[in-house]
């Protein structure tokens, strides 16, 4: 038996750490020597860039994935490697960064799941629980709604909830604002500070920094595979973390470039979507955008902007109403590139290879094909480069897109989408799941594009980037553009009450 | 465009194979010994089937080559993830073009009367199955029970053309008359069934794997078999992608039908001719994993089976349902080591598995 484990500070007994855990993939190194500790009742973040290994670590702490060596202890006593049931029973929580929930299975029916229930259980029970344990934490959800019917919040409520019911004394949480609105992190924000207080421990993954001042204690920073360092956060600037993380200087506001406007691009018409969402009509929407501008669209999460950007994009039919996409030289039809906002759904084919995903719109293009004969050798060299523009941390070209971690996932739909300089980028939440160097490389890319006379449609969640990257600013509130303010016009406050006037929030 | 790390893994798969193959066999001898036959009789009857003269293997590799064929049409279409479970009747189908042209050609030399006996073959197929892509694309019908159903149809339709249209002159056999001598395949090993088809297999096999790993059409038929939604989002025409899938995989089994016909040793149309082979090649995909190159190994493992257990049931006298049982045996051992190993080897797979959303690749008219 190894000596119970103590902080290095020594001050109160782990709830959760982590002893040298180290995992290989191939020649890639995830986790090298990863040493991490948890006190009951605090928050620690976990911070690092894409691909670091902070999903792997999550996935060796809950026994999904079994480390090659080290070892992981709860309270001090350590657990069997890779034995998922048994890192749920000594009281590990997770929340994944990609949900584990069964998509036509109600919350109830997950949550009895994920109790390993076998035969016969007391749906009754677990549901009144899961109401009374949501009612208690102010999160609720409806636990008779098919899972897929419901919004990403919601989803994150019940996984979240999911632990709670299983007792759960240390809770693991894997990028979880990424898919939240600012709206529902502030509500995440005070149940995580109501848990910790209530005794739990809690790890949290985020690329966001402000979320680590908001909440958490101490942060514990790693590049490589290998912990950088684990620091008390009210004592670190931001800028500090962002060198830590990176190991250079982060540019965390970039310039944005003024361009004299081209020819109109995208044209919005009466588009038209009825019932986007059960009972919600979209439109009519009437929308332009030229050359060499970036128009973004705000709103809360649910008022139509995800589907505004699929329409634009062609992946959705309207009911009425059209758009056109012309040339930036002013003639001809133009190209339209998309960066789908769920990656998994319409932006990748995660069986296969990096190299068949960065091919997706290429695969067309003469260069890579003689009578319908790939080229393989121009292929992997076009691939190759873009997996070095890109900065894609990936094992190889022939590794399958599903081994990727989520940010360099990301990084595999833009170098696709912005190769060949489209006419129009339609870019929903783009820096979704990215660390803060990626989103500075996002960013100066979408400003080389418009730099280029190309133009963009910009829906994100997150404010601060429509701020940083738009020309002007549409604002949508159930499901029509309720204002287009240029972005001289446009503050905070004037776009917070135009998206909620009128505007139905996200969970009814 | 894949490496070596994937040529080890396949290396590796097809070594677990070889042993559950083993095992298999061993499994079913006992088996047949707990039934109170005699095991070394019985053994030596399924050796003897498979081996035991050339006209046993000849007649092994006979029954390989629809088996192969129909293996790769079923390949074709799941790769594109579609599910074309009435390669029986598309077998059918082309069984009857190519019965119908080589019988009412005549005078033509066999350079031009085979060829165009076997492409009417691949038209046969491809019709039927084209019928069940346009049900599958046009009105939304699911492509399982499309095929299923067309299949079922297509048994009647050639009892009664073997019975009645086209039946022999005397009326009396239930079956046509035999194909024009320049429609049938040339004998290849003498005294055997072995007939010069088996050359189809390497064409369409290589092809497939070519066509597949190498080529715009058959990127974008992995792509959408992978995830459709993404597939049309950037750019490729799904549905064309589904009904040329399901059109080709039916013009494979057709061509397997023309086989069927134009290599038999009496060379005529009669009912029931496709004797299950449709199903059994999903069988042999499903061992092989979808890849077109590993339905030759598989299939040989079916064909063997097949007709050493023919043998064992003749001569040990063991009840067909036993022999049928054995092989049972071992297509679930060799499915479900592969499977075992994959699982237990490493928990990778399973982790990155569970990391995808349940139903990403479903689309919806799947
Ligand atoms: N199953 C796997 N097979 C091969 N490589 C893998 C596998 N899982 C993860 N990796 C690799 O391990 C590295 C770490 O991945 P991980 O998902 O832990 O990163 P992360 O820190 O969570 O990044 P992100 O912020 O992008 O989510 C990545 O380079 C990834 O490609
Ligand atoms: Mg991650």
């Amino acid at each position: 038996m190894p000596a119970p484990s103590r902080t290095s500070d020594g001050a109160a007994p782990a709830a959760l750490s982590a002893r040298a855990v180290t995992k290989r993939y191939g020649a890639l190194l995830a986790n090298d020597g990863i040493d991490l500790d948890v006190r009951p009742g605090e928050i620690l973040a976990l911070l690092g860039e894409n691909g670091a290994g902070k999903s792997t670590l999550v996935k060796i702490l809950s026994g999904l994935v079994r480390p090659d060596s080290g070892e992981v202890s709860v309270g001090g006593a350590p657990l069997p490697a890779g034995d998922p049931q048994a890192a749920r029973a000594a009281g590990i929580g997770v929340v994944h960064q990609h949900f584990m929930l069964v998509p036509d299975m109600t919350a109830t029916e997950n949550v009895a799941l994920a109790q390993g229930t076998t035969g016969r259980y007391d749906a009754a029970a677990i549901r009144a629980r899961l109401v009374e344990i949501g009612e208690r934490h102010g999160m609720r959800v409806r636990p008779d709604v098919p899972v897929e019917a419901l919004p990403v919040g919601e989803r994150q409520r019940i996984e979240i909830l999911k632990c709670l019911l299983g007792d759960a004394r240390v809770l693991l949480l894997d990028e979880p604002s990424a898919v939240l609105s600012p709206a529902e992190w502030d509500r995440l924000a005070e149940v995580l500070a109501e848990l910790a207080a209530a005794g739990l421990a809690i790890v949290l993954i985020t690329h966001k920094l402000g979320e680590i001042a908001a909440v958490a204690d101490r942060c514990t920073v790693v590049r490589g595979g290998r912990v950088v360092d684990t620091v008390e956060v009210g004592a670190t600037p931001p800028e500090e973390f962002a060198r830590m993380m990176v190991g250079r200087d982060v540019v965390l506001r970039t310039e944005r470039p003024v361009v004299p406007p081209g020819p109109v691009v995208l044209h919005v018409d009466g588009l038209t979507l009825a019932r986007y969402r059960g009972d919600r009509d979209l439109g009519p929407v009437d929308l332009r955008v030229r050359g060499g501008e970036v128009l973004g669209v705000a709103g809360v999460e649910g008022n139509g902007q995800s589907e505004l950007a699929d329409l634009v994009a062609g992946v959705r039919t309207p009911t009425a109403g059209t758009v056109t996409v012309t040339a930036r030289t002013g003639g001809g039809p133009g190209r339209t590139g998309t960066i789908a906002e769920d990656r998994h759904c319409d932006g990748l084919a995660l069986p296969l290879s990096v190299t068949d995903n960065l091919m997706m719109r290429a695969i067309g293009e003469p260069a890579f094909s003689r009578a319908g004969v790939l080229r393989p050798g121009r292929i992997r060299r076009h691939c190759a480069d873009l997996v070095a523009r890109f900065d894609v941390r990936t094992t190889g070209l022939d590794t399958p897109v599903a081994s990727l971690s989520g940010g360099n996932q990301q990084k595999i739909v833009l170098a696709r989408e912005m190769h060949g300089e489209p006419d129009l980028l339609v870019a929903a939440q783009p820096t979704r799941g990215l660390d803060v160097g990626a989103i500075e490389f996002v960013h100066a890319q979408i400003n080389a594009h418009k730099t280029a006379g190309g133009a963009t449609l910009l829906v994100s969640a997150e404010l601060d980037e429509i701020f940083a990257l738009s020309d002007r600013i549409a604002v949508m509130s159930s499901g029509r553009v309720v204002a287009v303010l240029d972005a001289a016009d446009a503050t905070r406050d004037r776009i917070g009450e135009l998206m909620a006037a009128g505007a139905e929030g996200a969970t009814p | 465009m894949r490496r070596l790390a994937v040529d080890r893994r396949a290396l590796r798969g097809a070594a677990v194979s070889l042993l559950a193959v083993v095992l298999a066999l061993a499994v079913s001898l006992l088996v047949i010994a707990l039934s109170g036959a005699p095991v070394g009789d019985a053994a030596r009857a399924m050796w003897d089937g498979v081996f035991g003269s050339p006209a046993q293997f000849g007649a092994t590799l006979t029954k390989f080559v629809p088996l192969v064929l129909a293996a790769v049409g079923w390949v074709v279409a799941s790769r594109a993830g579609r599910l074309n479970v009435g390669l029986e009747g598309q077998i059918l189908a082309g069984g009857t073009t190519a019965a119908v042209v080589g019988l009412h050609l005549s005078g033509l030399p066999m350079a031009v009367h085979l060829p165009l006996a076997v492409l009417a073959g691949a038209a046969g197929g491809a019709a039927l199955g084209g019928i069940a892509a346009w049900l599958w694309a046009r009105r939304g019908v699911n492509d399982f029970i499309a095929t299923l159903l067309l299949t079922l149809i297509m048994t009647q339709i050639v009892s009664w053309l073997a019975n009645g249209p086209m039946e022999e002159p005397t009326g009396t056999l239930g079956q046509s008359s035999p194909v024009a001598d320049s429609a049938r395949w040339p004998v290849l090993l003498a005294r055997t069934t072995l007939r010069w088809d088996i050359v189809l297999v390497v064409v369409v096999v290589l092809a497939a794997a070519y066509v597949l790993r190498r080529t715009v059409v058959g990127y974008r038929l992995r792509l959408t078999g992978a995830n459709p939604s993404a597939a049309k989002a950037t750019g490729t025409r799904t549905r064309l992608v589904g009904v040329g899938a399901l059109c080709t995989s039916a013009a494979v089994a057709g061509v397997a039908g023309s086989s069927l016909v134009l290599a038999a040793p009496a060379g005529n149309l009669a009912p029931g001719f496709s004797a299950n082979y449709g199903f059994d090649g999903i069988v042999v995909a499903l061992l092989a994993r979808n890849n077109p190159l590993a339905c030759i190994p598989a299939a040989l493992l079916l064909a063997a089976l097949r007709q050493g257990g023919g043998l064992m049931e003749a001569r040990v006298g063991i009840s067909s349902g036993l022999v049928t049982a054995t092989q049972a045996v071992v297509i679930l051992l060799v499915t479900g080591s592969a499977w075992l190993v994959e699982r237990r080897r490493s928990r990778r797979p399973a982790a990155t598995a569970a990391e995808q959303p349940a139903r990403v690749t479903e689309g919806a008219h799947s």
